[in-house]
């Protein structure tokens, strides 16, 4: 056996920019640009410059001397915030895009979990599609045919085998795509965030059968997750990226924690808290910015796993940097599908005009309204009919717990969006009927 | 474990490094994944005519629709010369080769970019894309042939000696349609202006390839340069095994093979070249 199953050394990945539109878009420039830009491209083509049909401008480290390596059996989580970097690594570490500078080394099969199911055609059957997504992975028809009933057992996706797959239902889809690459048994397997898709039930499948892929049969495991909790059960190790740069390296629980601390902030599922001290692009404008959302628990206490049967608070704190008026910011609640559950705001309790300074809403949510499972926090902020200051975009993460079968007494899964708790009233309609007259 | 592997695979060491310039062909990659090649292709076929009334017999309708407009205006309106030869023979004769080739570079020119959430999710060796896309378009050329030998059959041609030179014109349409292919899979990437230039191909290659017409009305004396085109040197190659009339392909068949080659080895290194970028691009 080598020493590393994996060895990065001084990796780089430069992108150029495409250079931003600035300009007004009128019928004129529009008709310039189709016009006379294919001409000026033509000529600049001739004479060897460009590169390409877009004018390839500003250029963006994407990853900046990472080096790091990775011994056989072990199982290495890539944290970071968006932007990271951690994309990028896996896509250069599965050969999808080339470095522009380092070197990696590979001793073993790589097979990577980005984005499960890409292979799939939405007009073979499931059957045909496990035989298709394990060959575009680079399993041979043989293995394929070893693990069938293994792949198909563990998607649950059972009598639909011989349907097309464009009639499943997401979670089926996602299921047997997840299936067919868990099972591929590679030497070096990476994992980019598959898991937050499906139901919760099936995650925790998931995880498991990663846990088994890492600890049981020895293969090494490259884990990129805003999971936390995740990646601090399943790895040993962690490495922290930032701006295309490894900031730390190191046991999981200390990076995970140095990470969480970090300056940057980020959506974290495990301490409720999502911070931003400086202002970066996604979170700020010249009006305003995000300063942290918190998830509280009745007690006023951070909390990333919140009991359905208590109430608990959103509190959003932001900073006005200019008077503003007008100003609401907005809430949305999201299911792990990303379905908006419910949308709230505070514009009614704003004051009419905001000095500049700093403020905090807080929304509270009454006890039994969510189901169990993992929920999205959206944040976003605007002046309504004026314009739109940040996007309402998910910031932030939590799970709740407990019982969402209102009305039941059985103990059950339940299914919806929400499940608040509802006024049912039963009586004998006979006997009503007789008794009026 | 709860499946252990047979015979377990010697561990291979993988080395990613930023590449220049050409890069060669990694043969032994391809092979590997030749299953995958046979899968797409078969994929192609199985879902091309899936959802279309029709389905499978618009492979038939296409050719024969070619074929009535072909002899009524260029053998009926403009009364051009069929050598002999009943004008709708001659001119299907032409259009099952020619088919192929041409079905077959404008499917392989958007191959890439119709494949992109692929290409930008996992990697394979990018050159299976093109190649079973054109690969697919066997199953059609089949199913043409057989009208093709059919219709011969009834008018009373029958096979002969000279069908022995009919594989080797369809390796030079399969390597012309490749090549080109190649070029304009890898172009289509980058620039989207490939999407405009293939139908106005399709529209033109007709008639510079001959296949509504004959050659004949070409002066004798500049008849030996044709074969610099492969696909007049497959047109009327299969007109002359099949009709007996036409050129020998015994005439063109050397600048044919040479630039059919020519083109493949270009379109193959070129592609390779461009290659690296396509995941960043598409």
């Amino acid at each position: 056996m080598s020493e590393h199953a994996v060895k990065i050394e001084n990796l780089s990945k430069r992108y150029f920019i495409g250079e931003g539109n600035g300009g007004e878009d009128s019928l004129a420039t529009i008709l310039a640009g189709m016009f006379i830009a294919p001409v000026k491209k033509a000529f600049s083509l001739v004479r060897g410059r460009a590169t390409g049909a877009a004018q390839l401008h500003k250029e963006m480290w994407a990853l900046r001397d990472v080096s790091f390596s990775v011994a056989p059996g072990e199982v290495v989580g890539i944290i970071g915030h968006n932007g990271a970097g951690k994309s990028t690594l896996l896509k250069v570490l599965s050969r999808i895009t080339e470095p522009t500078e380092g070197r990696i080394e590979l001793n073993g099969r790589i097979a990577s979990l980005l984005e499960v199911g890409t292979g799939f055609h939405p007009e073979l059957t499931g059957r045909e599609n496990i035989y298709m997504n394990g060959a575009i992975l680079g399993m041979s028809r043989a293995e394929i045919n070893d693990k069938f009933d293994e792949i198909v057992t563990f998607s649950e996706v059972g009598e639909f085998l011989d349907t097309p797959v464009k009639h499943y239902s997401s979670g089926m889809y996602v299921r047997l795509a997840f299936a067919v690459a868990a099972h591929l048994e590679p030497e070096i397997l990476i994992v980019d965030e598959v898991l937050a898709v499906g139901d919760l039930a099936f995650q925790q499948k998931c995880l498991g059968k990663m846990q088994d892929v890492a600890s049981g049969q020895g293969r090494t495991v490259l884990f990129v997750s805003h999971n936390m909790a995740a990646v601090k059960s399943l790895c040993s190790r962690a490495v922290l990226l930032d701006h295309g740069q490894v900031v730390v390296d190191g046991e999981a629980d200390a990076v995970v924690t140095q990470y969480i601390q970090g300056s940057q902030g980020m959506l974290d599922e495990a301490t409720g808290v999502c911070q931003w001290l400086g202002d970066e692009p996604a979170t700020s404008c010249d009006e305003l910015a995000l300063r942290s959302i918190k998830l509280l628990d009745d007690r006023g206490n951070p909390k990333g796993t919140l009991d359905v049967e208590r109430p608990f608070s959103i509190e959003v704190e932001y900073e006005v940097k200019q008077t503003l008026s007008g100003l609401r910011i907005l809430l949305q609640l999201l299911t792990p599908e990303g379905l908006v559950a419910l949308a709230t705001t505070d514009h009614d309790s704003h004051a009419p005009k905001l000095e500049p300074g700093r403020y905090r809403s807080t929304c509270t949510l009454p006890a039994q309204l969510l189901n169990t499972g993992l929920y999205s926090v959206s944040v976003g902020a605007g002046i309504p009919g004026v314009r739109q200051l940040l996007p309402i975009r998910p910031r932030i993460r939590f799970t709740t717990t407990g019982s969402p079968a209102r009305g039941s007494y059985f103990p059950e899964n339940w299914p919806g969006a929400l499940c608040p708790a509802l006024e049912w009233r039963v009586e004998n309609a006979e006997r009503i009927a007789t008794e009026t007259p | 474990m709860e499946h252990a592997t047979q015979n377990a695979p010697a561990v291979e060491t993988l080395v990613i490094e930023p590449r220049s310039g050409w890069i060669g062909i990694d043969w032994a990659e391809l092979w590997r994944y030749r299953e995958l090649l046979v899968f797409f292709a078969w994929r192609d076929v199985k879902v091309r005519y899936k959802q279309s009334v029709l389905g499978g017999l618009w492979a038939i309708i296409d050719p024969l629709a070619q074929m009535i407009l072909y002899t009524v205006f260029f053998g009926q309106v403009a009364k051009m010369s069929s050598e002999g030869v009943p004008y709708m023979l001659f001119t299907l004769a032409a259009i099952v080769p020619f088919n192929f080739f041409l079905q077959g570079l404008t499917r392989t020119a958007g191959s890439l970019v119709n494949n992109a959430m692929l290409v930008k999710k996992i990697y394979f060796p990018r050159l299976i894309v093109p190649t079973s896309t054109l690969l697919a378009g066997l199953v059609d050329f089949v199913i043409q042939f057989m009208i093709l030998l059919i219709s011969l059959l009834v008018m009373g041609f029958y096979p002969n000696v000279n069908y022995l030179w009919l594989p080797l014109l369809l390796l030079i349409t399969f390597a012309t349609g490749l090549g080109l292919g190649l070029f304009m899979a890898a172009l289509h990437v980058q620039f989207r202006d490939v999407g405009f230039l293939v139908p106005f191909l399709a529209k033109i290659l007709p008639f510079i390839c001959f296949v509504p017409f004959t050659t004949s009305v070409v002066p004798e004396a500049y008849r030996s340069w044709l074969g610099f085109n492969p696909m007049i040197a497959v047109v009327d190659g299969f007109r002359y095994c099949m009709l007996g009339v036409g050129t020998n392909p015994a005439e063109l068949i050397w600048p044919a093979s040479l630039v059919s080659g020519l083109l493949l080895l270009t379109g193959l290194f070129f592609f390779r070249r461009m290659e690296k970028t396509f995941a960043d691009v598409t």
